[in-house]
């Protein structure tokens, strides 16, 4: 194609519309005294076509059931995949650790009180604007390995938490049992 | 796990399931082109609204949540494949679509439009995942803008991806 001719990629951009006006006005002068061009463009309408039609056949209608299920799915319980509350669980158990290096490493009068050995801690990543109505504790066991992962001793028995789960299904503050 | 009490937000599920009637063809379009199988497209889709549920239950931005759905169920599918569960990134058979022809046409213009088609379905299905999913969306009406926003690349590398794609099946055709 001469130098001077419509790129591919300037015909495709004519073609969806994409040229900003300058551009549009220079192919539109070009494509009305250029038939190689002009040729260019019909070829690649065509071959736009035939993709549109490709894709067109893809579409297979929805089984009679996947509408049923959705909406079975909606008005199930929100589930908290263990990966995630594990990850939630690990990233709790570094705050905790970090709390308790703190305490003895930036001892200063007053000395800064550490929360209660009870007391939920927030997460960090946690909607602090969310409203408390609806939530729920949940009790769980987080896995020794998860615990260890975070850098905290992990013992030798199961960690028991409880994990304070917000409207949005989403784990906000733990506290470790044991 | 299950948090058991939170209220059931109707008008959330209800507002889901109508942008579920709405956007299933497209999403379905789309993953089919990403190498899913029919199920595994419906998996996913499905997995996509209960996200949006989620989604919209929380407050988050209702703007331009067409291209979010596209993303996410985009993003599931690319996690899927990264994490070895399942084969998303399979080409496309040849035969999964009908055929590219003119009702009209006589026999010996049905036989070289069969012809057409059948390499212009080879060829898609050999093009790499990025081509085909700059196809897929541009097929669906998106902007070159939005395409980008969607796969996380710039908008010059999609024109530059569909240019590409383009060049590839016209030279297959010849």
């Amino acid at each position: 194609m001469n130098s001077e001719h419509l790129s591919t990629e300037m015909l495709l951009r004519h073609l969806d519309r994409e040229l900003d006006a300058a551009e549009r006005s220079h192919a539109d002068a070009h494509l009305a005294a250029c038939l190689e061009c002009r040729t260019g463009l019909a070829k690649l309408r065509a071959l736009s076509s035939g993709i549109d039609e490709y894709a067109a056949d893809l579409l297979a209608p929805a089984g009679p059931g996947r509408r049923r299920e959705l909406l079975a799915a909606l008005d199930r319980p929100a589930v908290i995949r263990p990966r995630k509350i594990y990850a939630m669980l690990a990233m709790a158990a570094s705050v905790l650790l970090g709390v308790s290096l703190y305490v003895p490493t930036h001892v200063q009068a007053p000395a800064p009180k550490a929360p209660p050995a009870d007391a939920f801690i927030a997460l960090p990543y946690s909607n602090p604007n969310l409203s408390s109505d609806g939530a729920v504790i949940m009790q769980v066991e987080v896995p020794r390995s998860a615990v260890a992962f975070a850098g905290a001793p992990a013992g030798d028995g199961p960690v028991k938490a409880e994990v304070v789960v917000g409207i949005d299904g989403l784990a906000r503050a733990i506290r470790f049992v044991n | 796990m299950l948090s058991r009490d939170l209220p059931r937000a109707s008008d959330a599920a209800a507002h889901v399931v109508r942008l579920f009637d709405e956007h299933r063809p497209g999403l379905f379009r789309f993953l089919r082109w990403r190498g899913c199988t029919a199920e595994e497209a419906d998996d996913a889709i499905q997995e996509t609204f209960l996200r949006l549920h989620t989604h919209l239950r929380t407050g988050r931005p209702e703007d331009n949540l067409r291209s979010w759905l596209f993303r996410v169920a985009g993003n599931l599918i690319r996690d899927e494949r990264k994490s070895g569960r399942r084969r998303f990134n399979q080409p496309l058979e040849a035969d999964d679509a009908g055929v590219w022809t003119d009702p009209a046409a006589g026999p010996e213009q049905l036989v070289l439009a069969r012809e057409s088609t059948r390499r212009l379905h080879t060829a898609i299905g050999r093009l790499p995942a990025t081509e085909r999913e700059c196809l897929a969306l541009r097929g669906e009406g998106f902007r070159y803008r939005e395409i980008g926003e969607i796969l996380g690349i710039g908008t010059s590398t999609v024109a530059d991806v569909l240019k590409r794609a383009f060049d590839t099946l016209a030279r297959e055709l010849k």
